[in-house]
């Protein structure tokens, strides 16, 4: 339903004691970046609220939200703002984590956008390939798939990096350390 | 000026469609929804 429609912004209503829709909001800002998630809670406690930060979602609203703030959270949200570091900000405790939790991922040793890719497994393997210079034809016969099918993933690509196209696309995911410069098909070839 | 597509995604039907009258009254939306079970 995300893919075919692409929502600017998706309303998650959910009972965040449960982790499906915490889990369901992580995995749309994760593969769809360009739609922003805000999360509707019956009343959003400081543990729930934790979560829903992890989930990388713009916005925690209380279910009870009025029409007039929805849609002025909606709107900042579209507008590229983030309407829940305001709620974090006034919650020291929550703060504070989210501080602790910052500081022990700069300690793994890797820089912060290396930890997570919005792309999957085969979205990776194939920018390797682009990076390489291979078109979608060697590629699809390398990978055994249509050359179609790689259309669609490099489409998916462009669409998730936001990037221009495809040289556009390699520079974003070398500079966010998602793949590397060198060339590494050939192992993967081997 | 393009709409602002927005996703209602909730279990309860209700609720969807409390939000969805909500929005419906302010220019300027496209609204969806969707049971996510």
């Amino acid at each position: 339903m995300i893919e075919a429609n692409l929502p600017n912004i998706v309303l998650l209503g959910s009972d965040l004691g449960t982790h499906s829709g915490l889990e369901l909001g992580g995995r749309i800002a994760r593969y769809y970046p360009n739609t922003k998630v805000i999360m509707l809670s019956p009343n959003p406690n400081d543990e729930e609220l934790f979560e829903v930060i992890k989930t990388a979602a713009v916005a925690c609203l209380s279910k009870n939200v009025n029409t007039p703030e929805l849609v002025n959270t909606i709107k900042r949200a579209c507008g590229g703002e983030y309407p829940i570091n305001e709620t974090v900000m006034n919650r020291p405790r929550i703060a504070g984590r989210v501080l602790e939790q910052f500081q022990n991922i700069s300690t793994i040793g890797k820089p912060m956008e290396t930890v997570i890719t919005p792309l999957t497994n085969r979205e990776t393997q194939i920018m390797r390939y682009i990076a390489d210079g291979n078109t979608n034809k060697e590629i699809g016969r390398v990978l055994g798939i249509s050359e179609q099918t790689i259309k669609s993933h490099v489409s998916a690509i462009l669409r998730k990096l936001n990037a221009n196209d495809r040289a556009h696309a390699v520079a974003l995911a070398i500079r966010s350390s998602w793949i590397t410069p060198e060339g590494t098909t050939q192992e993967i070839c081997q | 000026m393009n709409k602002i597509v927005v996703m209602i995604i909730d279990e309860q039907p209700f609720f969807r469609a409390g939000v969805r009258q909500a929005l419906s009254e302010e220019s300027g939306f496209e609204i969806l929804d969707c049971d996510p079970t």
